[in-house]
């Protein structure tokens, strides 16, 4: 029951904002123009880094415009309170919800490929397995950590422009375009902390570790996200707490 | 001269919807200072020097912060349905959006003198002294107050606030040589580079630090600024000859 609620918020996700042409501009238009500058500075052909790294930038983008857009607009339709009532509650649909939403940025993989590939071609020994699996996992940990987001929206009352910062501040600790090492000295260790910087190692020739280890964070993320959800709706009914603020 | 900084203040208040605390902070101090530590980073590590890097992305926090801030105070007036009602009024509203983006200009100027300090400190890389990038950053903002006259011309006859400002600001990034030098662009894109806010700061920037360079780039940077604020009146004065939508 659960379960299919959740599918059904996914797939109600899809439908209504699948094509968004807000979405495909932070998804796609914004990392390419960012790749155009990143190609400019590296040269060469397109690598399974580069392809992965402006791949997770789109993915990043378009999450946060998601994320906030989308919670905002169940907020002023008026649609949590009732939610929060049906047989399931609140969390299968805010997490199908999430889950139509990390759907969605996922065409900023094959979207961004494609323009890759268009203006540098691929690089002689293109490593398919590690794109592959950096995208992926990569689009995991970034709807997990998004998810946060989503919860703060829902949570608190609505700042207009509290989310802008957002990108900014994940961009530069995520290490999607530059390996942590790169960054000023105090950023370094709170880079680590996010999934997103370990799946980025693996991909630059990292140790399978920072694979693993970028999951593990992503699973926390997740795990934080259902908790903290959880706690959002027994908020609601047992102290009233208002979910259109 | 109180009226004009009164009215300012006003719409400041009224329409630039990101004042407040986490609003303001988020828009116009972490996501600046984030997006140039992330291509400060990028820039070292390819082995490029980092202070023209720095010194184009704070430039780029200051005209980022008058572009949106001037689309936001005519966007805004749809959003909250008053538009009709401005317009309407026997306001000039040429003159009102001007108005307008002075609180903009001082945000901007805080804004990108703010990223330049922190991202200075934080790669203890001072490629500039602090007056003299004072001075660029209000020849910056000088040139940004045409591109944004232009957005809030768009922005009478466009639904979407943020559209415009979105794309003068991914074209900036692209073309106003705060990341890539003229010569990084495609061949036939390299005269219209030169058309773009800040474009003439930067070349300067990057043929060195010495004040004789910046001093020629001045002009320059001032006619570019002119030539957008003049496309900006006749954009504004198109829209407003044509009913805006609201």
């Amino acid at each position: 029951m659960m379960v299919r609620t959740a599918l059904r918020a996914a797939v109600d996700q899809l439908r209504m904002q699948g094509l968004s042409p807000l979405a495909l501009l932070s998804g796609v238009a914004l990392p390419c123009v960012f790749a155009y500058v990143l190609h400019s500075y590296r040269g060469g052909r397109t690598d399974a880094e580069l392809a992965v790294g402006v791949a997770g930038l789109g993915i990043l983008d378009a999450l946060v415009v998601l994320v906030t857009l989308g919670f905002l607009a169940e907020k002023s339709w008026k649609t949590l309170q009732p939610a929060l009532g049906s047989p399931g509650g609140l969390a299968p649909i805010v997490l199908g919800r999430l889950l139509g939403m990390g759907v969605q940025s996922l065409l900023s993989i094959p979207g961004t490929l494609v323009f890759l590939v268009a203006m540098w071609g691929l690089a002689p020994r293109f490593d398919w397995p590690r794109w592959l699996v950096g995208t992926a996992v990569l689009a995991v940990a970034t709807t997990s950590v998004m998810g946060l987001l989503g919860f703060v929206v829902l949570r608190f009352p609505f700042s207009p422009g509290m989310t802008n910062g957002i990108v900014g501040l994940v961009l530069s600790l995520s290490a999607l375009l530059a390996p942590v090492s790169a960054l000023p000295a105090v950023l370094r260790a709170p880079a680590w902390v996010l999934p997103q910087s370990q799946v980025m190692a693996w991909v630059r020739g990292g140790g399978t570790g920072h694979l693993l280890l970028g999951c593990l964070l992503s699973v926390v993320a997740a795990v934080a996200v259902v908790g903290l959800i959880r706690l959002l709706e027994r908020s609601a009914r047992r102290q009233s707490l208002s979910l259109e603020a | 001269m109180s009226d004009l900084l009164r009215g300012a203040a006003l719409s400041y208040r009224a329409l630039f919807t990101w004042l407040n605390p986490l609003g303001y902070l988020s828009s116009r101090i972490v996501r600046p200072i984030g997006i140039a530590v992330a291509f400060t980073a990028t820039t070292s590590h390819y082995g490029a020097p980092l202070g023209p890097t720095l010194v184009g992305t704070s430039l780029l926090a200051g005209a980022h912060a008058v572009i949106y801030g001037m689309a936001l105070a005519v966007g805004n007036e749809r959003n909250f349905g008053t538009m009709p009602i401005w317009l309407a009024s026997p306001q000039n509203i040429l003159g009102a959006v001007c108005q307008r983006a002075l609180p903009h200009l001082a945000d901007g100027f805080v804004s990108g003198f703010l990223t330049y300090l922190v991202c200075s400190a934080l790669y203890r890389n001072l490629l500039l002294p602090i007056d003299v990038f004072a001075v660029l950053l209000l020849l910056a903002l000088v040139s940004a107050f045409g591109t944004g006259l232009v957005v809030a011309g768009l922005n009478l006859r466009v639904r979407d606030t943020f559209l415009w400002p979105n794309i003068a600001v991914l074209a900036m990034i692209l073309f106003s040589g705060v990341l890539l030098a003229p010569a990084q662009l495609p061949g036939l894109l390299r005269p219209a580079a030169s058309a773009f806010p800040l474009s003439h700061l930067m070349s300067s920037v990057r043929a060195g630090p010495g004040l004789g360079h910046l001093a020629d780039s001045v002009l320059a940077e001032l006619v570019t600024g002119a030539c957008w604020a003049a496309a900006g009146v006749l954009v504004v004065r198109f829209a407003l000859r044509r009913r805006p939508s609201d």
